[in-house]
C-alpha cells in the first residue's frame, strides 16, 4: 500500500543532512506515510484534520531528535517512531488546559500532574506567539535567510537561493553569513529596544 | 552590536557545535564577561527564530504535499462516497427529469406531426377523387351532349320504369351505327394505338405511374377511367405528349372524335410533326368537321412519294373517292 523503496537510514541520513534532501524525506513521509498516522489517530477517536495538526506541531521537536547524533532507533522503524510521536503529540493537545498560564483554574480539578503538564502547554503556546511577534519585525529577505537556515540550508545554498554570486573581496557564503548574522542582530535589538518581549521571552523559556 | 566573529562563536556554542575544550572554555569567559553573558542570554531567545520560520515553511509545503497525495484513507468510506456521489446524483436525477420532459413533449410533437401529415394525406386522395370525379362528369356531360347533336333526328326511346307524372322523360341515346369514315380511320388507329401502348408499359411513380394505370384501363376497355388518369398528367410533366398521344386514341374509343382530332392536333403540332399519317386518321374520324384538314393533310402525304404511308394515303384517297366522299 505504502511505497518504501526509501530505507530508513537513507531517510535518517537525509533528515540530517538537512537542505533539498531534508525536504525530499520529508516529502516521502508525508506522502508516504500519512495514512498511517491519520488511521491510528481516526481508530482512537480523532480525526484526520486533528492527526495532521498532531504531526506538523511535533516537525520541530521530531526533526531535533533524529538530527541528535545520539538518536537511536533500536528495534522500531523510523515510521513507528514518527508514528508514535504523532501519536502523543495528538495526545497532548487533546489534553484539557486552563485560560491563564501558571494559574490553574478552580474548575474543572485535573488529575494528579495533568495541571502541570496542561500550564507547560499553555506556556509552549505563548512562546511560540512571542517568536511570531520577533519574526513580525523582520523583513522578508531576513525571514528567507533564516528559514532556510532553519531548515538546514548550508550558507551556499542560501546565497545561490537569493542569487548572489562570488566576487574578488567577498564569496557568496560569507555574504550570506554575514546577512544571517546582521538579520539575528537586528532581532536582538529589537529585544534590547523592549525590554517587556525580552523578560516574557526569558520567563518562557526557563519554564 | 557585537562583532561576527563573537556572534559566530556564541551560536556554535548555543548549538552544541563546539567541542568539548571550546565550550569549557567559552563558559568560563561568560562567567567573567557580564556582558558577554547578557549577549549569549539574548542570542538564546533568537534561537528559536529559523526553528518556527522552518515549521511554518513546513505546514505550507505539508498542505501542498497532502493535497498531491492520495485522498485522505481514514475518512470513512460510506460517508466519503455519499458526499462524493451525492451531487453526482442529484445531477442525474435532474438530467433524468429533463430528459423526461423533453422526451414527452417529442413523442406529442411526432405523435401531432404523423395525424397533421396523415389528415393532409387523406384530404389529398380527397382532392384527387374529386378531380376525377368532376372530370367525369364533364366527360359524362360532354358524352350526352356529342350524342344528342350527333342524333338530334333520332326519337328517344321511352322507357316506362323512367316516367315521371308532372315531369320531362328522361332521354335515352339508343347506339347507332359509326359513319364509314370512322370505320376506315378506326383500323389503322388500333394498329397505331397498338404500337403507341407498347411504349408506355413498365412505367414507375408520379406521371408514368398514371400513363400505366391509363394503359391498364385502356387494355380493359375502361376508357372513361382512362380518360380520368390522362386528364391529371399536367403539362409541365415529360409524360404530357405521350398522355396527350393516348388521350386522343381514348376520345376516339369514346367516339369524341371531335375532342380527339383536337387533342392529337395539339400532340402533332407541338410534340410529333412526323405523326401527319395519324392525325390524317383522326380528322377522318370527324370528317363533317376536318374535312378540309384531312384532304390537305393527305395532299401533303401523298404529294411526296416515297415516304412512310405514302401507298397507304393513295389507297384511301382511291378508296374515299370510290365510296364518293373525297
Amino acid at each position: 500500500m505504502y511505497n518504501n523503496d526509501r530505507t530508513d537510514d537513507d531517510l535518517l541520513d537525509a533528515l540530517r543532512r538537512g537542505g533539498g534532501a531534508r525536504e525530499r524525506a520529508w516529502e516521502f513521509i508525508c506522502k508516504n506515510w500519512r495514512g498511517v498516522w491519520v488511521g491510528t489517530v481516526v481508530n482512537r477517536g480523532g480525526t484526520p484534520e486533528d492527526a495532521d495538526e498532531a504531526f506538523q506541531s511535533m516537525y520541530i521537536k521530531f526533526q531535533g531528535a533524529v538530527t541528535d547524533p545520539d538518536f537511536v532507533l533500536h528495534s522500531a522503524t523510523l515510521r513507528t517512531y514518527l508514528v508514535q510521536s504523532v501519536l502523543n503529540e495528538w495526545v497532548r493537545q487533546r489534553r484539557p488546559r486552563p485560560s491563564t498560564p501558571g494559574v490553574a483554574e478552580p474548575g474543572p480539578q485535573f488529575p494528579e500532574g495533568q495541571a502541570e503538564r496542561a500550564d507547560k502547554d499553555i506556556r509552549r503556546e505563548e512562546l511560540t506567539k512571542a517568536v511570531d511577534a520577533l519574526i513580525n519585525t523582520l523583513g522578508k529577505r531576513c525571514r528567507r535567510i533564516l528559514r532556510m537556515f532553519g531548515e538546514g540550508y548550508g550558507m551556499d545554498e542560501i546565497a545561490e537561493a537569493e542569487g548572489w554570486k562570488d566576487t574578488k573581496k567577498v564569496k557568496k557564503e560569507e555574504k550570506a553569513r554575514k546577512k544571517k548574522y546582521e538579520c539575528q542582530e537586528k532581532l536582538k535589538k529589537h529585544l534590547q529596544e523592549n525590554p517587556g518581549l525580552a523578560n516574557h521571552l526569558k520567563d518562557l523559556r526557563n519554564d | 552590536m557585537i562583532d561576527q566573529a563573537l556572534h559566530e562563536k556564541i551560536e556554535d556554542y548555543l548549538l552544541g557545535k563546539l567541542s568539548a575544550q571550546e565550550a569549557a572554555a567559552f563558559e568560563a569567559d561568560i562567567r567573567n564577561d557580564p556582558e558577554l553573558a547578557e549577549e549569549v542570554e539574548l542570542h538564546r531567545l533568537i534561537l528559536p527564530v529559523p526553528d518556527r520560520l522552518a515549521e511554518l515553511a513546513f505546514r505550507e509545503k505539508f498542505a501542498r504535499w497532502r493535497a498531491e497525495s492520495e485522498p485522505d484513507p481514514a475518512t470513512p468510506l460510506r460517508e466519503s462516497a455519499g458526499a462524493r456521489w451525492w451531487p453526482a446524483v442529484v445531477l442525474l436525477l435532474l438530467l433524468a427529469g429533463a430528459f423526461g420532459l423533453w422526451w414527452h413533449y417529442d413523442t406529442q410533437l411526432t405523435h401531432e406531426r404523423e395525424e397533421h401529415r396523415k389528415t393532409k394525406q387523406a384530404l389529398e386522395v380527397e382532392r384527387l377523387k374529386s378531380q376525377d370525379l368532376e372530370q367525369e362528369n364533364r366527360q359524362l356531360r360532354e358524352d350526352l351532349q356529342n350524342a344528342l347533336q350527333s342524333k338530334s333526328d333520332t326519337k328517344p326511346v321511352k322507357r316506362p320504369t323512367d316516367t315521371v307524372p308532372g315531369g320531362s322523360p328522361p332521354v335515352a341515346v339508343a347506339p347507332q351505327p359509326d359513319p364509314e369514315w370512322v370505320k376506315m380511320a378506326e383500323e389503322p388507329l388500333y394498329a397505331y394505338a397498338e404500337i403507341m401502348l407498347d411504349g408506355v408499359r413498365d412505367r414507375g411513380a408520379g406521371s408514368q405511374a398514371l400513363i400505366a394505370r391509363a394503359d391498364t384501363a385502356i387494355t380493359n376497355k375502361k376508357y372513361r377511367e382512362a380518360s380520368a388518369l390522362l386528364a391529371r398528367v399536367p403539362p409541365e410533366d415529360s409524360e404530357y405528349s405521350t398522355s396527350l398521344e393516348m388521350l386522343a386514341f381514348v376520345q376516339f374509343k369514346r367516339k369524341q372524335y371531335a375532342e380527339a382530332a383536337k387533342t392529337f392536333e395539339k400532340y402533332y403540332k407541338e410534340y410529333n410533326k412526323k405523326a401527319d399519317w395519324s392525325l390524317c386518321l383522326y380528322y377522318l374520324g370527324d370528317y363533317p368537321r376536318h374535312k378540309a384538314e384531312f384532304k390537305a393533310l393527305l395532299g401533303t402525304i401523298i404529294a411526296t412519294p416515297g415516304r412512310p404511308m405514302h401507298a397507304k394515303a393513295v389507297a384511301l384517297k382511291a378508296e374515299m373517292a370510290r365510296r364518293g366522299l373525297w
